[in-house]
């Protein structure tokens, strides 16, 4: 709740997950050549309502988190009713018919940390509680699962509209930049597709909600057959087991929900937008491309081309941007992974005395250089090392355990994904590296520039002919 | 997607059914269900050794992933800053990751790579660190890095003609960040020109040199001013023998005894006094911004002073949680905020309260009404009551275990019972110390030590809309610029 929509646009691959490497395999995936074995023992089952619960015990310290994982996002909002899928998460916090009450309240006592997230793929809601407090948790997370509807009141909806509203002005109205997202999703993804509106989405369609749109999301989306429970850390499977059966047992299977079916879009030519904003301090610029979705083929490989290209002062991006041209304060590079489709993205704040079409014109030459030359096996090597470390990192948290195992489940099917998530660099080779990088970076691409004030008028001869030019302010 | 659909539902549907157990028979009408037996936890505890140097190691060590960090903390900061090069540990630290031994910049920034280690040189107002991560497996090469960076750094000139542009355009970034200059005008307010008062600029980068840098850097990073913290995948038996052949060497410089004395002890500052109240206002224009940042609060206690416990646990309802009075209130009642929060901080000068909230521009002046009232609650109206501060207690004596989870926590306390001169038994004795605080004291902590009507409130917004709701609260205005300096008001209306 304290977050949200933004963590949609996190890229899993570069969060890899973690545990022991020596841990005794479940299913363990067939690592490539070099990949360090990791595995995290677990075990699942799928109860008669379709809920999908997945055990994995580690009994570091007397803490459990109960993870569950709704199969619905922001793509799956109607049309006009953008920031709905978290406006509704929130929602999801106001209490439940036989525990009305702030989710917080009964849970904070107890010491729990709770929270929940929603992007673009998937809601999330997670809270760690002490071992003891494990029913409590399964109670609570249970019947709003089953029993939200009526504890709702058109009260509630009406102030967690203003909440989100003022989530939303903090986190882009607000802030320098914050527009960003909204600016690249909306010219890299056509009107109509899912992702056309970032998971934050518009005030007057936030506005817009009624208490009908909620009973009918409520229905279609938030069913046991369309949600996954993790519960990880310190408990005796026999007793949560037998908690999870009498708990979760009871709520109703709902229809199958039928995702948006989506087939991947094209930029069909470079496109340019220029946008002002009266917060910002300098000009950015921004190169997107439309990308291969996450765990696809060329996912990992461009989170390696990120790391090739812009990993360190000596990376090939940061030393002729900053260090030798002196024309960009900072350069980073990521590919931004979702489920349909992902965003490859440079970014790169100008330096004083500079402008955005400079910096653009010296990223496409390092571009060329590096696509001419190719990555090497030993940038990919570094690179790999890179992620591994990432991996371990961010598996060292039970909760991150949790949310992962989720995401490998939802994703791929098994839910041990963790030693096969992290082989996909080990067997990217530099040829497939390389094809990627050639394929997914070509001409058409959006250029974004988010300046100060009114941008000077393009160059005289621009590159290949852009799109049309959009303009925006600072206000919505 | 289609097709990943289908052979995921395929897979459910392979999946085992229900597993081999009795249900429980579950009666949702009778509310929260009972706990199950608790378990014990005992926290871990750091491990302890010196080096021939004099050097106190402390390692937590934790072994579920194989990477390892060391730490080395310094008393020393930007407190000490001179005046008129505003800035200059900070620098300095930043520095030092440019250029040390026979590595310049691009070559040290690319060994680290190879070996998949982070290597940070940083200051802060309150202290200075070098630090560095990395795998188990290649901690050996990264230690080298890592002393070379401390006993080695070059201070290149070219380096600092580029780090000085990127510092000046640091400036500009941050006077565009609300939450910047609400932090900024508080504490300008607060400290004058003194301790976290300062803060770098454009003619203080000016003064600097890379032989400030040298000098600062040898007269501070130094043993007698430093302790190394190490966690994760180290074990005392192991790590010792390693920092031993590479830091043996390194001694503290020659100091008077009295310099010396200063050195082994910790920093403390005099703790600034509430103002004499009424308070005013103090705001920054932001023409144009969506909402406007509050902040409230003032140095109110110290963490050895008897007061602090109780007043953590008054913060905690007040506004220490999401179920706390203000969040409550501003938020899931109002609706005016994405969050609203308070705490209760320790630094060199005190401890301090601090409520802060982003707020929709239109209701800037109730939001602050209420957040004062908030505050003034318990002292007047709305005593705390038993429920909530046991509430609030459990809140943070349940969590306990879960702080341990890294070896983090553990070494940020040790830390700063070094840092401030905190008990020894700092972190072991925290709850013994939060429960023997009773709702008297509580409530009597807070009445006597945290009176709205004397803390310092700060407002960054669109001062057009926000000014007659503001002047409303019947305090004076005082207007700042994005450095902190008091605008001269107009002619009064």
């Amino acid at each position: 709740m304290i977050l949200s929509a933004l963590v949609a646009l996190l890229p899993y691959a570069a969060a890899l997950t973690p545990v022991k490497p020596d841990g005794p395999p479940a299913t363990a995936p067939a690592a490539a050549a070099g990949a360090p074995a990791i595995s995290v023992p677990y075990e699942q089952y799928t109860l008669p309502n379709g809920l999908h619960v997945i055990l994995a015990e580690d009994h570091s310290v007397p803490f459990v988190w109960v993870n569950v994982w709704y199969w619905v996002g922001s793509r799956d909002e109607k049309p006009g009713r953008t920031g709905f899928a978290h406006l509704f998460e929130h929602l999801m916090f106001q209490g439940s018919e036989h525990a009305n009450d702030d989710f917080f309240a009964p849970l904070q006592k107890v010491g729990a940390q709770v929270n929940g997230t929603t992007n673009l793929d998937r809601t999330n809601y997670f809270e760690g509680v002490p071992s003891a407090e494990l029913p409590r948790a399964l109670f609570l997370e249970s019947d709003r699962m089953g029993w939200l509807l009526p504890a709702l009141t058109d009260e509630k909806l009406k102030n967690q509209k203003d909440v989100v509203r003022n989530e939303r002005r903090q986190r882009y109205d607000n802030v320098p930049y914050g527009h960003a997202w909204l600016h690249l999703y909306e010219n890299l993804f056509p009107e109509g597709h899912p992702y056309h509106v970032p998971t934050i989405g518009k005030h007057e369609d936030i506005e817009a909600a009624s208490l009908t749109d909620v009973k009918e999301f409520f229905a279609t989306w938030y069913v046991p057959n369309n949600a996954s429970l993790v519960v990880s850390g310190d408990f005796d499977p026999k007793v949560a087991k037998e908690l999870i059966a009498g708990w979760f047992g009871d709520v109703p299977a709902g229809p199958e929900p039928t995702p948006r079916v989506v087939t991947p879009v094209a930029l069909d030519a470079p496109k340019v937008v220029r946008a002002t904003d009266s917060k910002a301090p300098f000009e950015k610029v921004w190169l997107a491309w439309l990308s291969p979705a996450v765990y696809a083929p060329g996912d990992a490989e461009l989170d390696l081309v990120s790391s090739a290209l812009a990993d360190g002062k000596d990376s090939p991006l940061y030393r002729v941007l900053v260090r030798e041209k002196q024309i960009a304060q900072d350069v980073s590079v990521a590919q931004v992974s979702n489920d349909l489709q992902s965003i490859f993205m440079i970014n790169a704040t100008v330096a004083p005395g500079h402008t955005g079409d400079e910096v653009v014109a010296a990223i496409d030459a390092v571009l060329a250089d590096v696509k001419a030359k190719g990555v090497t096996e030993e940038e990919l090597a570094t690179a790999r090392t890179q992620y591994e470390v990432a991996f371990y990192g961010s598996i060292s948290s039970i909760q991150a355990k949790a949310d992962r195992l989720n995401a490998y489940f939802r994703k791929t099917g098994e839910p041990n994904g963790f030693g096969a998530d992290l082989a996909r660099y080990y067997a990217a080779t530099p040829e497939r590296v390389n094809a990627t990088l050639r394929d997914v970076l070509g001409p058409n691409r959006l250029q974004l520039h988010i300046a100060p004030e009114a941008p000077p008028p393009p160059p005289p001869a621009p590159p290949p002919a852009p799109a049309p030019t959009k303009k925006s302010g600072g206000k919505k | 997607m289609r097709t990943a659909l289908l052979s995921l539902l395929v897979l459910c549907a392979c999946a085992p059914k229900v597993p081999a157990t009795q249900p429980l028979v579950v009666d949702r009408a009778a509310g929260i269900p009972a706990s199950l037996p608790t378990r014990p936890f005992v926290a871990p505890e750091t491990r302890r050794a010196t080096l021939s140097n004099g050097l106190t190691v402390v390692v937590a060590e934790n072994h579920e992933v194989p990477l390892a960090s060391v730490r080395l903390a310094f008393r020393a900061g930007g407190h000490a800053d001179p005046v008129g090069k505003e800035g200059l540990a900070g620098v300095t630290l930043d520095m030092m990751n440019e250029g040390a031994g026979s590595y310049d910049a691009m070559t040290l920034s690319a060994a680290l790579k190879r070996l998949g280690s982070d290597l940070g040189t940083n200051a802060s107002d309150d202290g200075a660190s070098v630090w560095a991560s990395s795998l188990t497996r290649n901690l050996d090469a990264t230690l080298d890095l890592m002393v070379t960076v401390l006993r080695e750094p070059t201070f290149p000139e070219a380096e600092w003609d580029l780090l000085e542009k990127q510092r000046v355009a640091d400036l500009d970034r941050r006077r565009k960040d609300p939450e910047w200059l609400a932090v900024r005008v508080f504490d300008r307010v607060i400290f004058g020109d003194a301790y976290r008062g300062r803060a770098a600029t454009k003619a203080s980068y000016a003064a600097m040199s890379t032989a400030d840098m040298k000098a600062w850097w040898a007269e501070n990073l130094t043993p007698d001013r430093a302790i190394l913290f190490a966690a994760g995948d180290v074990t005392l038996e192991t790590l010792v023998p390693k920092l031993e052949a590479r830091l043996a060497a390194w001694k503290a410089p020659e100091r008077t005894a009295e310099a010396a004395g200063q050195a082994a002890k910790p920093v403390s500052l005099a703790t600034p006094a509430l103002p004499a109240g009424p308070a005013p206002i103090h705001v920054v224009d932001r023409p144009g911004a969506a909402q406007s940042m509050i902040r409230v609060g003032g140095y109110v206690t110290s963490p050895t002073d008897p007061s602090w416990f109780p007043l953590v646990l008054a913060n905690q309802v007040v506004g220490g949680q999401f179920t706390s009075r203000l969040n409550m209130n501003l938020r899931e009642s109002k609706g005016w905020t994405y969050g609203a929060r308070s705490g209760v901080s320790l630094d060199l000068a005190g401890g301090r309260f601090v409520a802060s909230a982003g707020v929709h521009t239109e209701f800037t002046g109730p939001a602050v009404a209420e957040t004062l009232a908030e505050i003034e609650g318990p002292r007047a109206g709305r005593p705390l009551a038993a429920g909530e501060v046991e509430d609030g207690r459990s809140a943070i004596v349940q969590a306990w275990p879960l702080r341990f989870e890294s070896a983090d926590y553990l070494l940020t306390q040790e830390e700063s019972v070094w840092r401030y001169g905190l008990p020894a038994d700092w972190t072991n004795g925290y709850l013994g110390r939060l429960n023997a605080a009773t709702l008297d004291a509580a409530a009597g902590a807070w009445k006597e030590r945290v009176d709205p009507s004397r803390l310092v409130v700060v407002v960054v917004g669109d001062l057009a809309q926000i000014r007659p709701a503001l002047q409303a609260l019947g305090r004076p205005l005082i207007e700042h610029d994005a450095d902190g300096n008091v605008v001269p008001a107009p002619a009064a209306p």
